[in-house]
Protein backbone atom coordinates (compact mmCIF):
# COMPACT_ATOMS: atom_id res chain seq x y z
CA UNK A 1 0.00 0.00 0.00
CA UNK A 2 0.92 3.01 -0.69
CA UNK A 3 1.37 5.78 1.92
CA UNK A 4 0.32 8.74 -0.72
CA UNK A 5 -2.98 6.61 -0.73
CA UNK A 6 -2.92 6.75 3.50
CA UNK A 7 -2.57 10.00 3.29
CA UNK A 8 -6.09 10.28 1.91
CA UNK A 9 -7.50 7.84 3.68
CA UNK A 10 -6.14 9.26 6.45
CA UNK A 11 -7.91 13.03 5.83
CA UNK A 12 -11.22 11.24 4.75
CA UNK A 13 -10.93 8.64 8.57
CA UNK A 14 -10.73 12.02 10.12
CA UNK A 15 -13.84 13.44 8.82
CA UNK A 16 -15.51 10.27 9.41
CA UNK A 17 -15.81 9.16 5.74
CA UNK A 18 -13.86 6.19 5.45
CA UNK A 19 -15.04 2.71 4.59
CA UNK A 20 -15.20 0.24 7.36
CA UNK A 21 -13.46 -2.01 4.45
CA UNK A 22 -10.78 0.99 4.28
CA UNK A 23 -10.96 1.71 8.00
CA UNK A 24 -9.06 -2.06 8.37
CA UNK A 25 -7.04 -1.89 5.12
CA UNK A 26 -5.34 1.67 6.95
CA UNK A 27 -4.82 0.09 10.57
CA UNK A 28 -3.08 -2.42 9.45
CA UNK A 29 -0.71 -0.21 7.12
CA UNK A 30 -0.46 2.21 10.19
CA UNK A 31 0.37 -0.48 12.85
CA UNK A 32 3.44 -1.01 10.44
CA UNK A 33 4.57 2.51 8.87
CA UNK A 34 5.88 4.64 11.27
CA UNK A 35 5.82 7.92 8.63
CA UNK A 36 1.75 7.19 8.24
CA UNK A 37 1.22 6.90 12.21
CA UNK A 38 2.91 10.30 12.43
CA UNK A 39 1.26 12.11 9.18
CA UNK A 40 -1.86 11.13 11.10
CA UNK A 41 -1.14 12.21 14.36
CA UNK A 42 -0.17 15.98 13.17
CA UNK A 43 -3.44 16.21 11.15
CA UNK A 44 -5.10 15.01 14.20
CA UNK A 45 -3.47 17.54 16.08
CA UNK A 46 -4.01 20.30 13.28
CA UNK A 47 -7.89 19.03 13.06
CA UNK A 48 -8.06 20.08 16.87
CA UNK A 49 -6.04 23.10 17.08
CA UNK A 50 -8.33 24.29 13.99
CA UNK A 51 -11.96 23.82 15.55
CA UNK A 52 -10.56 25.55 18.92
CA UNK A 53 -9.72 28.63 16.95
CA UNK A 54 -11.73 31.60 18.50
CA UNK A 55 -14.23 33.55 17.18
CA UNK A 56 -14.96 37.04 17.57
CA UNK A 57 -16.17 38.16 20.83
CA UNK A 58 -19.78 39.61 19.74
CA UNK A 59 -21.78 41.92 21.94
CA UNK A 60 -24.57 41.13 23.73
CA UNK A 61 -27.82 41.26 21.73
CA UNK A 62 -25.69 41.18 18.91
CA UNK A 63 -27.98 38.15 16.75
CA UNK A 64 -31.14 40.15 17.91
CA UNK A 65 -29.58 43.15 16.50
CA UNK A 66 -28.50 41.55 13.18
CA UNK A 67 -32.02 40.41 12.88
CA UNK A 68 -34.02 43.23 13.49
CA UNK A 69 -31.31 44.92 10.98
CA UNK A 70 -32.35 42.36 8.16
CA UNK A 71 -35.78 43.02 9.15
CA UNK A 72 -35.16 47.24 8.07
CA UNK A 73 -33.46 45.44 4.92
CA UNK A 74 -35.99 43.47 3.70
CA UNK A 75 -38.57 46.37 4.05
CA UNK A 76 -36.82 48.43 1.59
CA UNK A 77 -35.56 45.14 -0.61
CA UNK A 78 -38.12 43.74 -2.88
CA UNK A 79 -41.04 41.55 -1.92
CA UNK A 80 -40.46 38.10 -3.00
CA UNK A 81 -43.74 37.45 -4.64
CA UNK A 82 -43.53 40.26 -6.40
CA UNK A 83 -40.43 38.47 -8.22
CA UNK A 84 -42.01 35.43 -8.08
CA UNK A 85 -45.63 36.40 -9.76
CA UNK A 86 -43.97 39.23 -12.10
CA UNK A 87 -46.16 39.41 -14.83
CA UNK A 88 -43.40 38.58 -18.42
CA UNK A 89 -45.34 38.21 -21.67
CA UNK A 90 -44.21 34.79 -22.85
CA UNK A 91 -42.17 34.63 -26.45
CA UNK A 92 -44.75 33.33 -28.91
CA UNK A 93 -43.52 30.80 -31.25
CA UNK A 94 -41.24 32.37 -33.99
CA UNK A 95 -44.22 31.85 -36.98
CA UNK A 96 -46.59 33.71 -35.24
CA UNK A 97 -45.85 37.75 -35.12
CA UNK A 98 -48.42 37.33 -31.84
CA UNK A 99 -50.60 35.04 -29.85
CA UNK A 100 -53.76 37.17 -30.79
CA UNK A 101 -53.44 36.93 -34.23
CA UNK A 102 -53.01 32.95 -34.07
CA UNK A 103 -55.93 32.90 -32.17
CA UNK A 104 -57.68 35.13 -34.81
CA UNK A 105 -56.07 32.97 -37.54
CA UNK A 106 -57.44 29.89 -36.09
CA UNK A 107 -60.46 30.99 -35.46
CA UNK A 108 -61.63 32.12 -38.93
CA UNK A 109 -60.17 29.00 -40.53
CA UNK A 110 -62.27 27.00 -37.84
CA UNK A 111 -65.64 29.29 -39.67
CA UNK A 112 -64.47 29.01 -42.94
CA UNK A 113 -64.24 25.06 -42.09
CA UNK A 114 -67.31 24.81 -40.29
CA UNK A 115 -69.08 27.09 -43.79
CA UNK A 116 -67.82 24.14 -45.95
CA UNK A 117 -69.36 21.45 -43.91
CA UNK A 118 -72.73 23.10 -44.51
CA UNK A 119 -72.65 24.00 -47.60
CA UNK A 120 -70.72 20.44 -48.78
CA UNK A 121 -72.49 17.79 -46.58
CA UNK A 122 -75.45 18.96 -44.73
CA UNK A 123 -77.09 20.08 -48.35
CA UNK A 124 -77.21 16.98 -49.23
CA UNK A 125 -79.92 16.27 -46.68
CA UNK A 126 -82.56 17.27 -48.58
CA UNK A 127 -85.06 18.66 -45.65
CA UNK A 128 -82.03 21.12 -44.88
CA UNK A 129 -82.27 22.74 -48.07
CA UNK A 130 -85.93 23.91 -47.42
CA UNK A 131 -87.16 27.25 -46.15
CA UNK A 132 -86.90 27.06 -42.05
CA UNK A 133 -90.82 27.34 -41.77
CA UNK A 134 -91.35 24.33 -44.80
CA UNK A 135 -88.42 22.07 -43.05
CA UNK A 136 -89.95 22.76 -39.46
CA UNK A 137 -93.36 21.52 -41.09
CA UNK A 138 -91.70 18.71 -42.68
CA UNK A 139 -89.52 17.37 -40.06
CA UNK A 140 -92.71 17.73 -37.80
CA UNK A 141 -94.47 15.37 -39.82
CA UNK A 142 -92.25 12.69 -40.23
CA UNK A 143 -91.35 12.80 -36.67
CA UNK A 144 -95.45 12.00 -35.55
CA UNK A 145 -94.53 9.26 -38.57
CA UNK A 146 -91.61 7.56 -37.37
CA UNK A 147 -91.64 3.99 -38.24
CA UNK A 148 -95.11 3.32 -37.93
CA UNK A 149 -95.96 1.50 -40.92
CA UNK A 150 -100.16 2.80 -40.25
CA UNK A 151 -99.16 6.35 -40.32
CA UNK A 152 -96.91 5.79 -43.49
CA UNK A 153 -99.72 4.32 -45.30
CA UNK A 154 -101.87 7.12 -43.76
CA UNK A 155 -99.65 9.54 -45.60
CA UNK A 156 -99.32 8.12 -48.66
CA UNK A 157 -103.43 7.48 -49.41
CA UNK A 158 -103.73 11.36 -48.41
CA UNK A 159 -101.12 12.00 -50.87
CA UNK A 160 -102.82 9.98 -53.40
CA UNK A 161 -106.59 11.22 -52.52
CA UNK A 162 -105.20 14.99 -53.16
CA UNK A 163 -103.18 13.81 -56.65
CA UNK A 164 -106.82 11.78 -57.92
CA UNK A 165 -108.56 14.76 -56.40
CA UNK A 166 -106.19 17.24 -58.37
CA UNK A 167 -105.28 15.24 -61.58
CA UNK A 168 -107.22 12.50 -62.03
CA UNK A 169 -104.83 10.30 -61.90
CA UNK A 170 -104.79 6.42 -60.80
CA UNK A 171 -102.75 4.13 -57.90
CA UNK A 172 -100.54 3.08 -60.59
CA UNK A 173 -99.44 6.20 -61.57
CA UNK A 174 -98.83 7.60 -58.38
CA UNK A 175 -97.21 4.63 -56.80
CA UNK A 176 -93.42 6.35 -57.17
CA UNK A 177 -94.48 9.77 -55.46
CA UNK A 178 -94.74 7.97 -52.00
CA UNK A 179 -93.77 8.94 -48.35
CA UNK A 180 -89.52 8.98 -47.92
CA UNK A 181 -89.68 10.26 -51.35
CA UNK A 182 -87.64 13.60 -50.49
CA UNK A 183 -87.87 15.15 -54.07
CA UNK A 184 -91.41 14.67 -53.72
CA UNK A 185 -91.71 15.94 -50.10
CA UNK A 186 -90.04 19.14 -51.56
CA UNK A 187 -92.33 19.71 -53.98
CA UNK A 188 -95.36 19.41 -51.68
CA UNK A 189 -96.97 23.69 -50.56
CA UNK A 190 -97.13 24.49 -47.01
CA UNK A 191 -101.14 23.97 -47.43
CA UNK A 192 -100.21 20.24 -48.50
CA UNK A 193 -97.45 19.49 -45.75
CA UNK A 194 -100.40 21.16 -43.39
CA UNK A 195 -102.96 18.91 -44.64
CA UNK A 196 -100.71 15.48 -44.45
CA UNK A 197 -99.44 17.08 -40.56
CA UNK A 198 -103.34 17.37 -39.75
CA UNK A 199 -104.53 14.22 -41.17
CA UNK A 200 -101.54 11.80 -39.57
CA UNK A 201 -102.53 13.98 -35.99
CA UNK A 202 -105.80 13.05 -36.67
CA UNK A 203 -104.73 9.70 -36.55
CA UNK A 204 -102.63 10.36 -33.89
CA UNK A 205 -105.45 11.75 -31.88
CA UNK A 206 -103.24 14.83 -31.29
CA UNK A 207 -104.57 17.88 -32.44
CA UNK A 208 -102.25 20.78 -34.70
CA UNK B 1 -43.74 32.34 14.09
CA UNK B 2 -41.36 30.03 16.64
CA UNK B 3 -43.39 27.16 16.52
CA UNK B 4 -43.95 26.76 12.89
CA UNK B 5 -41.95 24.00 11.20
CA UNK B 6 -39.66 25.65 8.38
CA UNK B 7 -41.85 24.71 5.63
CA UNK B 8 -44.77 26.77 6.44
CA UNK B 9 -42.61 29.41 7.40
CA UNK B 10 -40.91 29.16 4.02
CA UNK B 11 -44.65 29.60 2.43
CA UNK B 12 -45.44 32.82 4.65
CA UNK B 13 -42.09 34.19 3.51
CA UNK B 14 -42.82 33.91 0.02
CA UNK B 15 -45.77 35.11 0.52
CA UNK B 16 -43.78 38.13 1.90
CA UNK B 17 -44.13 37.88 5.46
CA UNK B 18 -41.18 39.43 6.58
CA UNK B 19 -41.81 38.08 9.94
CA UNK B 20 -41.73 34.65 8.55
CA UNK B 21 -38.41 34.83 6.47
CA UNK B 22 -37.17 36.79 9.87
CA UNK B 23 -37.57 33.80 12.10
CA UNK B 24 -36.04 30.97 9.27
CA UNK B 25 -32.84 33.71 9.13
CA UNK B 26 -32.82 33.52 13.23
CA UNK B 27 -33.08 29.96 12.86
CA UNK B 28 -29.69 29.91 11.08
CA UNK B 29 -28.27 33.30 11.18
CA UNK B 30 -25.42 32.22 13.83
CA UNK B 31 -24.25 29.11 11.44
CA UNK B 32 -24.21 31.67 8.29
CA UNK B 33 -22.03 33.90 10.33
CA UNK B 34 -19.54 31.45 11.29
CA UNK B 35 -19.06 30.01 8.04
CA UNK B 36 -18.51 33.22 6.50
CA UNK B 37 -16.28 34.13 9.38
CA UNK B 38 -14.48 31.09 8.91
CA UNK B 39 -13.48 32.44 5.59
CA UNK B 40 -12.98 36.04 5.89
CA UNK B 41 -11.56 35.99 9.17
CA UNK B 42 -13.41 39.72 9.81
CA UNK B 43 -16.33 40.26 11.78
CA UNK B 44 -17.60 43.21 9.69
CA UNK B 45 -17.01 41.56 6.51
CA UNK B 46 -18.41 38.64 8.07
CA UNK B 47 -21.36 40.83 9.27
CA UNK B 48 -22.23 42.53 6.08
CA UNK B 49 -21.84 38.98 4.31
CA UNK B 50 -24.65 37.60 6.25
CA UNK B 51 -27.00 40.45 5.82
CA UNK B 52 -26.10 40.05 2.23
CA UNK B 53 -26.92 36.59 1.83
CA UNK B 54 -30.13 36.81 3.63
CA UNK B 55 -31.55 39.68 1.29
CA UNK B 56 -29.80 38.40 -1.66
CA UNK B 57 -31.98 34.64 -0.65
CA UNK B 58 -35.18 36.50 0.20
CA UNK B 59 -35.04 38.04 -3.00
CA UNK B 60 -34.55 34.73 -4.72
CA UNK B 61 -36.89 33.01 -2.40
CA UNK B 62 -39.45 32.79 -4.82
CA UNK B 63 -37.53 30.54 -7.01
CA UNK B 64 -36.34 28.47 -4.54
CA UNK B 65 -37.96 24.68 -5.00
CA UNK B 66 -37.07 23.16 -1.99
CA UNK B 67 -35.23 20.41 -3.32
CA UNK B 68 -33.10 21.04 -0.71
CA UNK B 69 -33.27 21.84 2.93
CA UNK B 70 -33.78 26.05 3.19
CA UNK B 71 -30.21 25.94 4.74
CA UNK B 72 -27.93 24.19 2.49
CA UNK B 73 -29.89 26.57 0.10
CA UNK B 74 -28.93 29.84 2.35
CA UNK B 75 -25.29 27.70 2.87
CA UNK B 76 -24.66 27.90 -0.97
CA UNK B 77 -25.63 31.56 -1.15
CA UNK B 78 -23.68 32.57 2.00
CA UNK B 79 -20.52 30.28 0.71
CA UNK B 80 -20.68 32.05 -2.86
CA UNK B 81 -21.03 35.67 -1.98
CA UNK B 82 -18.04 35.03 0.25
CA UNK B 83 -16.29 33.35 -2.45
CA UNK B 84 -17.18 36.05 -4.63
CA UNK B 85 -16.33 38.85 -2.13
CA UNK B 86 -13.15 37.23 -1.60
CA UNK B 87 -11.66 37.75 -4.97
CA UNK B 88 -13.33 40.85 -5.54
CA UNK B 89 -10.98 41.41 -2.61
CA UNK B 90 -8.37 39.88 -4.24
CA UNK B 91 -7.61 37.82 -1.20
CA UNK B 92 -6.84 34.69 -3.07
CA UNK B 93 -3.68 34.22 -3.27
CA UNK B 94 -3.80 30.47 -4.54
CA UNK B 95 -0.99 27.86 -3.82
CA UNK B 96 1.91 31.03 -4.81
CA UNK B 97 0.23 33.04 -2.23
CA UNK B 98 0.31 29.69 0.01
CA UNK B 99 3.75 29.58 -0.09
CA UNK B 100 4.15 33.42 0.57
CA UNK B 101 4.40 34.05 4.37
CA UNK B 102 3.25 37.52 4.19
CA UNK B 103 -0.35 37.26 4.62
CA UNK B 104 -3.07 40.40 4.33
CA UNK B 105 -5.09 38.47 6.96
CA UNK B 106 -7.30 40.79 9.51
CA UNK B 107 -6.01 39.32 12.47
CA UNK B 108 -8.57 38.12 15.40
CA UNK B 109 -7.93 40.07 18.50
CA UNK B 110 -7.52 37.22 20.74
CA UNK B 111 -6.68 38.92 23.71
CA UNK B 112 -9.86 40.03 23.92
CA UNK B 113 -11.22 36.35 22.95
CA UNK B 114 -9.19 34.20 24.48
CA UNK B 115 -8.86 33.55 28.73
CA UNK B 116 -6.23 31.80 28.16
CA UNK B 117 -2.72 34.25 27.24
CA UNK B 118 -0.24 31.32 26.38
CA UNK B 119 2.22 33.17 23.93
CA UNK B 120 2.82 30.07 22.24
CA UNK B 121 -0.28 28.81 22.11
CA UNK B 122 -1.31 32.14 20.62
CA UNK B 123 1.35 31.88 18.49
CA UNK B 124 0.25 28.73 16.92
CA UNK B 125 -3.47 29.98 16.56
CA UNK B 126 -2.33 32.62 14.47
CA UNK B 127 0.02 30.67 12.02
CA UNK B 128 -2.77 28.12 11.32
CA UNK B 129 -5.19 31.10 10.99
CA UNK B 130 -2.54 32.30 8.60
CA UNK B 131 -1.97 29.06 6.96
CA UNK B 132 -5.86 28.23 6.48
CA UNK B 133 -6.27 31.90 5.16
CA UNK B 134 -3.98 31.59 2.28
CA UNK B 135 -5.53 28.27 1.08
CA UNK B 136 -7.01 28.22 -2.08
CA UNK B 137 -10.97 29.20 -1.84
CA UNK B 138 -12.23 26.34 -2.98
CA UNK B 139 -9.99 24.21 -0.61
CA UNK B 140 -10.70 26.91 2.25
CA UNK B 141 -14.44 26.96 1.75
CA UNK B 142 -13.99 23.11 2.07
CA UNK B 143 -12.30 23.27 5.21
CA UNK B 144 -14.48 25.64 6.61
CA UNK B 145 -17.96 23.58 6.18
CA UNK B 146 -16.39 19.96 7.36
CA UNK B 147 -13.84 21.43 10.18
CA UNK B 148 -15.83 24.32 11.18
CA UNK B 149 -19.09 23.45 10.80
CA UNK B 150 -18.74 19.93 11.23
CA UNK B 151 -20.61 18.70 8.04
CA UNK B 152 -20.22 15.48 6.55
CA UNK B 153 -18.26 15.87 2.75
CA UNK B 154 -21.60 15.06 1.26
CA UNK B 155 -23.75 17.87 2.41
CA UNK B 156 -20.31 20.09 1.98
CA UNK B 157 -20.41 18.97 -1.72
CA UNK B 158 -24.23 19.87 -1.83
CA UNK B 159 -23.53 23.08 -0.58
CA UNK B 160 -20.47 23.72 -2.90
CA UNK B 161 -22.20 22.54 -5.75
CA UNK B 162 -19.51 19.75 -6.62
CA UNK B 163 -19.09 16.04 -6.31
CA UNK B 164 -18.75 14.37 -2.97
CA UNK B 165 -15.52 12.87 -4.03
CA UNK B 166 -14.03 16.39 -4.94
CA UNK B 167 -14.95 18.01 -1.54
CA UNK B 168 -13.18 14.54 -0.12
CA UNK B 169 -10.12 14.96 -2.10
CA UNK B 170 -10.11 18.83 -1.26
CA UNK B 171 -9.58 18.49 2.18
CA UNK B 172 -6.60 15.56 1.90
CA UNK B 173 -5.05 18.51 -0.31
CA UNK B 174 -5.95 21.33 2.03
CA UNK B 175 -4.88 19.41 4.90
CA UNK B 176 -1.72 18.23 3.22
CA UNK B 177 -0.59 22.02 2.31
CA UNK B 178 -1.91 23.55 6.22
CA UNK B 179 0.47 20.06 7.90
CA UNK B 180 3.60 21.12 5.46
CA UNK B 181 3.65 24.35 6.28
CA UNK B 182 3.27 23.98 10.09
CA UNK B 183 4.82 20.73 10.55
CA UNK B 184 7.84 22.62 12.65
CA UNK B 185 5.19 23.46 14.96
CA UNK B 186 2.99 20.23 15.18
Amino acid sequence: MRCKKIEKWVSDEIDGSLSRKKQRILAGHLANCASCRGYKQRLERLQGEAKNLPLPALAPGYWQESIAKLKANLEKAKPAEQKEFKFRPRQAPAFFPGRRWAWAGAASLLAVAAGLYFILFQARVPLETFPVAFADQVNSLYEKIGDNSDLEEEFNSVLKASIREVAGESDGEVKHLLYGNSFFIESLSDEEVQLLDAEISKVLNLKI
Amino acid sequence: MQTLADDKLIDLAKSGRIEAYAELARRVQEKIYHTIFGMTRNHEDADDLTQETFISAYKALGSFKQRSSFYTWVYRIAVNLTLNFLKRKGREKGREGFEDNTSVYDRVEYAAMSPEGDSLKKEFKEMLEEAIESLPLAYKAAFNLVVFQGMSHGRAAEVLGCAENTVSWRMHKARKMLQDRLRPHL
